[in-house]
C-alpha cells in the first residue's frame, strides 16, 4: 500500500506543495487560475507551523481510518487494494455532514461550500487527500523543491 | 492568544495591558499578523528567492542550484541586501533633503523657521568654501542648496561631503577599497542597474556597491539631517521628562506627533502653548488643555529638544510595535505622522475604530483617505493651527478611554555636544574612564524594533540589562531608546542596576547608564562621536574599545545604517539574522572577512546573553589592543 | 461458528462487514426488523427534502450481503432470546441458532404522553418508513410543527422548511440542542434556522394535540395555539433492550457491556444505540445514539467475537457534526457545565460573529468542545479528548489560527507514522 513520507526537517515552509495540490485537483490544474475562480481553493495537504518552524501534515490513509467509521453515508472507504482512502468516485455520495472531519486526529479533511455556491451538487463536500489517482506521483511529492516528500510502498 | 507565545519573552507593560484591550475589542494587531503569517518561508528567509524577472519567479533548493538566468545563490542573496540598502539609503537622503530645503527656505526668509545654531552652521559651511563672514540667512540659503546639489550630484566623482568631513584613516582605507561615492541618488541608481537580471554577477563588487551606499548614508543622509536638523532646532539638551503610555492625559486634547521629521513638530510644540487654542480645548472639555506627546522617533527627537517644552510637551510613548496599541487607548485624539513608520491598519482598521484623527504631513506618507497637511517650511504654523483645530474637534468623538497607570521616567537629549558639555567641555574624561576600566567600552544599541523573533523590545531590554551590568556604557537610538526607556533603562534608577565600576561615573555626572541619543537618524551622531574620540586617540574607528547592535533591526534604513557601521570599521551586532544565510559565502564574507578589508564586521546571536558576552570579549580585545 | 446479528443498522451492518473480513468461514446471520436493506438513518431528513433518493441511503450498496455473503434476513422481528437454546425466535417463530450473538437493536423514538398523540399527521423522523409517510403527507400539508429542537427536531424541521412548509419549533429547554451546545452556539444555530423563515419557541412544552381524525392545532402550556397539518415528534430516543430484559440480560439506562462489549452472558454481544457506556469526557455513563459510535461500537465486537480481543475504551457521549442551513458546527465531549461544577473546569473560547470556539478542560486536559462557523481541523481536538493529552502547556495557544497536530506530531494517534525515520 502507498503512503507519504515527511522529512520535515527539510520543509522551508514554501507551501509549493499546497500550490501543487490545489492546481491539481482544480479544473483548470493552475493554481492561478483556481485562486482567481472566486472560491478559495483547498488543499489536501498542510504546512502547518509550531510557532515559526514549519511541518507538513498528510492524510495518512490509515489502515483503520477513522473518517471511514463515522462516515454516515457510506461514501469515505478504504479501497482494499490500493489502500487509498476516499470519499470520491463512490456509489454513496458524501452529503457533507462532516462527521469525518469531526473524526479524523490530524485535521487534515477540510468542508468545501465552494461546488454548492457553483450550483454543481446539492451537497457541500468533505474535501481530503485522495493520493492524486490519476497521476503517477502524487502532485506535492512532484511539487515540492526540498525532497520532503516521498512516497513508500508499506 | 498569547503573545508571548512565540519566543516565550516577557512582554513590556504597555503591549501586555493594552494588547488585552485591542483583543477585546476584536481588533487584530501586529501579532495576529505574525501568527497567521506562520510558517514563513524558508526561501525568503534565507534570500534565496528571487523574483526580478518572468522566468521567475526562483528560489535555490536541493533541486535547483541556480535561478533560471543562472545566478546562484550567493547572487540571489547580495542582489535582495543591496535593494534593501538602496532603499534605506534614499530613504534617509530624502528625509535630509527635506531638512535642507527647509534650511534653504529659512535663508530666503520663506519659512516659519529661524536660525537657532549659528555657530554650528558657520562652521559647517566653512567647511565648504562657503564664507562665514555673512549674514546667517545667507549662509543658510548657501549650504541648503549646496547641501540639496550635494544628494542630486553624479557618482562619478567623489561626494565633497565625504571627502571633506570623513576622517582621514577612514577615506584611505575607501579611497584603497575604490569606495568613495558620489552623489547618493546615483549610487542607488548605478547600484539598482548592477542587481538587474543578467547584468552583474561578482558578489564581492556588488557588496563594496553597497558599503559605497553606506558611507553615502552617513554623510548625504544621517549626517546632513542630524547638523541641519540642529541647526534649526536647537542642539539636544539632556533633560528628564515622562515616558510610556501612562503618559496620556484623559482630561486634555492630545495630540501624538510620530514619525522621524521634527520640523513641524517644533511648530506644534509652539502653537500648542498659544493660549487661545489651550482655552478652546478647556471649552470643549478638556479641563487640562491641549497635550503634546511624541511617538516612535520623532517623539525621540521631540524628547531631545523638551528642555525648552515642558509646558506642553508631556511625554514619549512608545516604539514601532506599539503604535497600534497607543490608538487603541481611545485617547489620542490626533495622530500627526511624517515619513515613515506608519502601519497600513493605522488608517484602515485601529483610527476608524477609535475615534483618532489622522494627519499625514509628508507627501511620500500618504495613507487614503487620511486628512494631508503636507510640510512646506512656509506653512508649518498654518498646519500647526490645523492640527489643534482637528484635534479639539476629534475630542469630542471619543469612546471609551483606557489609559492603562503605566509611566516612568527617562533622561533624554544626549549627543556629542551635550556628552562632551556634561564631561566638562572635551571628551577627554571618557577618554579617562575608559582608560582606567570605570567604563569597560561602550556599546551603541540602536535601531529598530520587531515581532520577528522576540517581543516588542525583550532583546533590547535584556541585552542593555547585560552591558551595563559589565560596567559598559549604553547609546540607545531610534525604537531601542523607547525600548528602554519604558523599561526604565533611561532613568537614574537604572544606576541600581548598573556594574559597579560604571555606577559611580553616571552617579557623579548625574546621567543613566543608557543615554539615549535620540532617533534613527542619530545614529549618524553616534558615528560622529565614535569618530571624535578615534581622532582625540589618534587612532581609526575600528581600534576603539567600541561595538554596536541592533537587536530588533527591522526595516531598510537599518540595512543601509548596517552598511555604514561597518564602512565605518564598527563590529555590528545584528538580530534577527538577516536574509542571507542561503549564501555560506556571502554569510562568511559579511561575518569574517570584510573585517580585514575594512575594520568592521556584522555577526548575529539570537540570544541575548550571548550577544552581551560576545559584545564584551570584542570590547575587551580591542582595549587589549590599546593596552589598556 | 454461527454467528448472529439482530439489527442490520450501524452497529450490526458494521459489526457483520468485520466479521467477514476477519473469518472467511463461518456463517453470518444479520436479522432486521425492517424491509429495507441497511440504509443510513442519519440521511432520513435528506430523503424527506428530496436531496436524496431512496437509492442513495444505502450506506452499504445494495449488494451489500452478496459481496459479504452474509445471509441478510429483512422484515424479521426478533421477540425472544433463548439463551439456554442459544437461539433467537421471531415474530412468526422462524429460529436462528447461534454461537456468538450480537444485539444490536438501536432505539426508537421516545413517546411522549400527550393526548392526541395518535391522530393522524403526527410522525416520528427516525426510519425510511417514518420518512414514507411524511413524504405522502406533503402534498396536502402547509404547515408543520416539530415537538423537540434536539438533533432530529432541527433536522426536521429544516428538512420540511427546504420543502416548502411552514416550520414552528417547540422546545422546552431555554436553548435549542440543549444536550449538545452551550447557549452562544445555540444561538448562532438559532439564528440560522430563522433565517430560513422556521419559527423557534423555546421555554415551551406541548400539552394538547388536536383534531379529529387528523392533527390540526397543538396547544402550548402557555396556552397559545399553533395551527399545523404535521407534527413531527422528537423528544429523546429509548433503548431497545426489552430482548435483552426478557432474558435476563442486565440492562440499566442501555444493555450493560463491557470493554470488550460482552453482555453479562459471554456468548452475548451488544453495540449501538442500544447499550449504555461509560462517556471518558464526563466520567458518566450514558446511552449516545450516534453514527460513529454505533459502527466503532460494531466494529469492535465483531473482533472481540471472532476471538480477538479488542478493547473499546474511548466512548464519547455527546457527538456532533450539523450543518442545518449555512452555519457548520461540531459539537464534542463535555460540552455543558453545572454551576455547581464551574471551577472544576477551564474554559477557553474565541467568539466573532458567526465564529464561535470553545474548548473545556480540566486537569490539564480537554474534555469537551464546541466548534460553530469554522470547523477546521475539529476532529484533532477531539483526538485530543479522546486520547486523554495533556495539553497544558500550549493553553493559551489552542485555539490560535496555527494550533494544529503539527505541535503533536509525535503522537501518532495509533496510525501508521509518516515522519518514522524508520521507514527510511
Amino acid at each position: 500500500m502507498k503512503k507519504l513520507t515527511v522529512i520535515s526537517e527539510r520543509c522551508t515552509g514554501c507551501k509549493r506543495c499546497e500550490m501543487a495540490c490545489i492546481a491539481e485537483h482544480s479544473d483548470t490544474k493552475s493554481y492561478i487560475f483556481a485562486s482567481l475562480s472566486g472560491f478559495e481553493p483547498k488543499t489536501r495537504i498542510f504546512v502547518d507551523s509550531v510557532i515559526n518552524k514549519p511541518v507538513p501534515v498528510v492524510c495518512r490513509h490509515c489502515d483503520d481510518p477513522q473518517c471511514v467509521s463515522a462516515c454516515m453515508a457510506g461514501c469515505m472507504q478504504k479501497d482494499p487494494i490500493t489502500g487509498i482512502v476516499t470519499n470520491m468516485g463512490h456509489e454513496q455520495k458524501c452529503v457533507g455532514c462532516w462527521m469525518c472531519i469531526m473524526a479524523c486526529p490530524y485535521g487534515v479533511i477540510s468542508p468545501s461550500f465552494d461546488i454548492v455556491q457553483a450550483g454543481k451538487s446539492e451537497f457541500a463536500q468533505a474535501i481530503k487527500c485522495d493520493f492524486c489517482p490519476n497521476r503517477d506521483t502524487p502532485a506535492c511529492v512532484e511539487g515540492c523543491p526540498n525532497e520532503v516528500l516521498a512516497v513508500a510502498d508499506i | 492568544m498569547d503573545i508571548k507565545t512565540y519566543r516565550n519573552q516577557p512582554v513590556d507593560e504597555l503591549t501586555m495591558s493594552m494588547y488585552k484591550v485591542a483583543r477585546e475589542d476584536n481588533m487584530d494587531t501586529i501579532y495576529e499578523r505574525f501568527a497567521n503569517q506562520q510558517p514563513q518561508c524558508g526561501f525568503g528567509t534565507m534570500g534565496i528567492c528571487c523574483t526580478l524577472c518572468t522566468d521567475g519567479p526562483c528560489q535555490i533548493t536541493r533541486k535547483a542550484k541556480r535561478g533560471v538566468c543562472g545566478a546562484t545563490a550567493d547572487l540571489i542573496v547580495t542582489r535582495n541586501l543591496l535593494f534593501k540598502c538602496a532603499q534605506g539609503t534614499v530613504a534617509n537622503v530624502y528625509h535630509a533633503r527635506n531638512v535642507a530645503r527647509t534650511l534653504k527656505a529659512v535663508g530666503e526668509g520663506k519659512a516659519d523657521y529661524e536660525i537657532k545654531e549659528e555657530e554650528k552652521l558657520r562652521n559647517i559651511a566653512s567647511l565648504f568654501g562657503i564664507d562665514g563672514n555673512r549674514p546667517i540667512n545667507e549662509i543658510a540659503k548657501e549650504f541648503g542648496a549646496f547641501y540639496i546639489d550635494q544628494i542630486n550630484s553624479n557618482d562619478y566623482e567623489p561626494l565633497k561631503l565625504v571627502t571633506t568631513l570623513a576622517p582621514k584613516k577612514r577615506l584611505a582605507v575607501w579611497e584603497n577599497l575604490g569606495i568613495i561615492p558620489g552623489g547618493p541618488n546615483s549610487e542607488v541608481a548605478t547600484g539598482l542597474s548592477k542587481a538587474m537580471t543578467n547584468v552583474n554577477n561578482d558578489v564581492v563588487d556588488l557588496l563594496l556597491h553597497c558599503l559605497r551606499m553606506g558611507i553615502a548614508n552617513e554623510y548625504a543622509g544621517l549626517f546632513g539631517i542630524t547638523t541641519m536638523q540642529e541647526i534649526l532646532t536647537g542642539t539636544a539638551k539632556p533633560n528628564q521628562g515622562p515616558v510610556n503610555i501612562g503618559v496620556l492625559d484623559p482630561d486634555a486634547v492630545n495630540i501624538v506627533m510620530h514619525g522621524h521629521q521634527p520640523l513641524l513638530a517644533i511648530k506644534v510644540l509652539e502653537t500648542a502653548r498659544d493660549k487661545n487654542w489651550q482655552e478652546k480645548a478647556k471649552q470643549a472639555g478638556a479641563k487640562n488643555g491641549i497635550k503634546i506627546y511624541g511617538s516612535l522617533c520623532e517623539g525621540q527627537q521631540i524628547f531631545n529638544l523638551a528642555s525648552d517644552y515642558k509646558d506642553v510637551f508631556y511625554g514619549q510613548i512608545g516604539n514601532w510595535i506599539q503604535q497600534e496599541l497607543i490608538i487603541a487607548t481611545g485617547a489620542v485624539d490626533v495622530l500627526a505622522f511624517d515619513y515613515n513608520c506608519v502601519m497600513p491598519t493605522i488608517s484602515e482598521e485601529f483610527a476608524p475604530k477609535y475615534h483618532t484623527k489622522l494627519i499625514s504631513t509628508d507627501k511620500a506618507i500618504r495613507q487614503a483617505g487620511v486628512e494631508r497637511l503636507e510640510f512646506e517650511p512656509d506653512k508649518a504654523k498654518e498646519i500647526a493651527n490645523k492640527i489643534m483645530e482637528r484635534a479639539i474637534s476629534a475630542f469630542g468623538k471619543r469612546g471609551k478611554v483606557n489609559i492603562p497607570p503605566v509611566k516612568h521616567n527617562a533622561i533624554a537629549g544626549f549627543t556629542t555636544e551635550s556628552v562632551v558639555n556634561a564631561l566638562g567641555g572635551s571628551v577627554q574624561p571618557l577618554i579617562d574612564a575608559i582608560a582606567n576600566g570605570s567604563i569597560k567600552g561602550v556599546a551603541a544599541v540602536v535601531g529598530c524594533t520587531t515581532v520577528r523573533e522576540f517581543q516588542s523590545g525583550n532583546h533590547i531590554v535584556s541585552l542593555a540589562r547585560e552591558l551595563i551590568s559589565r560596567d559598559i556604557l549604553v547609546i540607545g537610538a531610534g525604537c531601542c531608546s523607547s525600548a528602554m526607556q519604558n523599561a526604565n533603562l533611561m532613568s537614574l534608577d537604572a544606576i541600581n542596576e548598573t556594574g559597579e565600576k560604571l555606577a559611580p561615573v553616571c552617579s557623579s555626572l548625574g546621567v543613566p547608564p543608557c543615554l539615549s541619543y535620540g532617533s534613527c537618524t542619530d545614529i549618524g551622531k553616534i558615528i560622529q562621536t565614535a569618530v571624535a574620540i578615534a581622532e582625540t586617540l589618534g587612532v581609526d574607528v575600528p581600534d576603539l574599545p567600541v561595538v554596536a547592535s541592533a537587536p530588533e533591526y527591522m526595516e531598510q534604513k537599518a540595512v543601509a545604517d548596517a552598511f555604514t557601521a561597518v564602512a565605518f570599521g564598527l563590529t555590528l551586532h545584528l538580530a534577527p539574522a538577516p536574509p542571507v544565510l542561503g549564501s555560506p559565502n556571502v554569510t562568511k564574507i559579511l561575518t569574517q572577512d570584510v573585517e580585514s578589508l575594512i575594520g568592521g564586521k556584522v555577526f548575529v546571536e539570537l540570544d541575548p546573553i550571548k550577544t552581551a558576552d560576545a559584545m564584551e570579549a570584542h570590547i575587551l580585545k580591542k582595549r587589549q589592543s590599546l593596552g589598556l | 461458528m454461527r454467528y448472529v446479528i439482530i439489527g442490520a443498522s450501524a452497529a450490526g451492518a458494521q459489526a457483520g462487514e468485520e466479521l467477514r473480513k476477519l473469518d472467511k468461514n463461518s456463517k453470518i446471520t444479520i436479522i432486521s426488523a425492517e424491509k429495507y436493506l441497511p440504509y443510513s438513518r442519519c440521511l432520513i431528513s435528506r430523503f424527506v427534502d428530496g436531496r436524496l433518493k431512496e437509492d442513495n441511503l444505502y450506506f452499504k450498496t445494495r449488494h451489500f450481503f452478496d459481496d459479504y455473503d452474509i445471509n441478510g434476513v429483512l422484515d424479521t422481528k426478533i421477540v425472544k432470546i433463548d439463551r439456554t437454546a442459544k437461539r433467537v425466535v421471531s415474530k412468526d417463530d422462524e429460529e436462528f441458532a447461534y454461537d456468538k450473538l450480537l444485539i444490536a437493536t438501536g432505539s426508537n423514538p421516545a413517546i411522549p404522553k400527550i393526548d392526541g398523540i395518535d391522530l393522524n399527521g403526527v410522525y416520528f423522523f427516525h426510519s425510511l418508513d417514518n420518512a414514507n409517510a411524511i413524504i405522502q403527507k406533503f402534498e396536502k400539508a402547509k404547515r408543520a410543527v416539530v415537538l423537540g429542537a434536539g438533533f432530529v427536531g432541527l433536522e426536521s424541521a429544516y428538512a420540511l422548511a427546504r420543502r416548502g412548509l411552514k416550520v414552528t419549533v417547540i422546545e422546552k429547554a431555554s436553548q435549542i440542542l440543549p444536550n449538545q451546545l452551550d447557549v452562544t452556539a445555540s444561538l448562532i444555530i438559532q439564528k440560522d434556522l430563522e433565517s430560513l423563515g422556521v419559527e423557534i419557541i423555546l421555554n415551551q412544552s406541548v400539552s394538547f394535540i388536536n383534531g379529529t381524525d387528523a392533527v390540526e392545532s397543538v396547544t402550548l402550556s402557555d396556552k397559545s395555539m399553533i395551527p399545523c397539518d404535521i407534527l413531527i415528534v422528537a423528544v429523546g430516543m429509548r433503548p431497545n433492550k426489552d430482548l435483552a430484559i426478557e432474558c435476563g440480560i442486565s440492562a440499566d439506562k442501555g444493555i450493560i457491556v463491557d470493554e470488550f462489549l460482552r453482555t453479562s452472558d459471554p456468548d452475548v454481544y451488544s453495540a449501538g444505540d442500544v447499550i449504555e457506556i461509560q462517556d471518558i469526557s464526563t466520567g458518566k455513563r450514558i446511552t449516545s445514539a450516534t453514527w460513529y459510535n454505533a459502527v466503532l461500537q460494531g466494529k469492535f465486537s465483531a473482533f472481540n467475537m471472532a476471538g480477538i480481543d479488542r478493547r473499546y475504551s474511548q466512548a464519547i457521549g455527546i457527538q456532533n457534526a450539523v450543518q442545518f442551513h449555512q452555519i457548520p458546527a461540531i459539537s464534542f465531549g463535555k460540552t455543558q457545565i453545572n454551576e455547581e461544577d464551574e471551577q472544576d473546569y477551564d474554559v477557553i473560547s474565541v467568539h466573532k460573529d458567526n465564529v464561535y470556539k470553545k474548548l473545556v478542560l480540566n486537569n490539564g486536559k480537554i474534555c469537551g468542545m464546541i466548534f460553530v462557523g469554522d470547523i477546521a481541523k475539529s476532529g484533532f481536538y477531539t483526538a485530543l479528548i479522546r486520547y486523554g493529552v495533556d495539553v497544558s502547556e500550549f493553553r493559551s495557544k489552542l485555539l490560535d489560527y496555527d494550533f494544529s497536530y503539527a505541535y503533536f506530531k509525535e503522537n501518532t494517534f495509533d496510525q501508521y507514522d509518516p515522519y518514522d525515520p524508520l521507514i527510511f
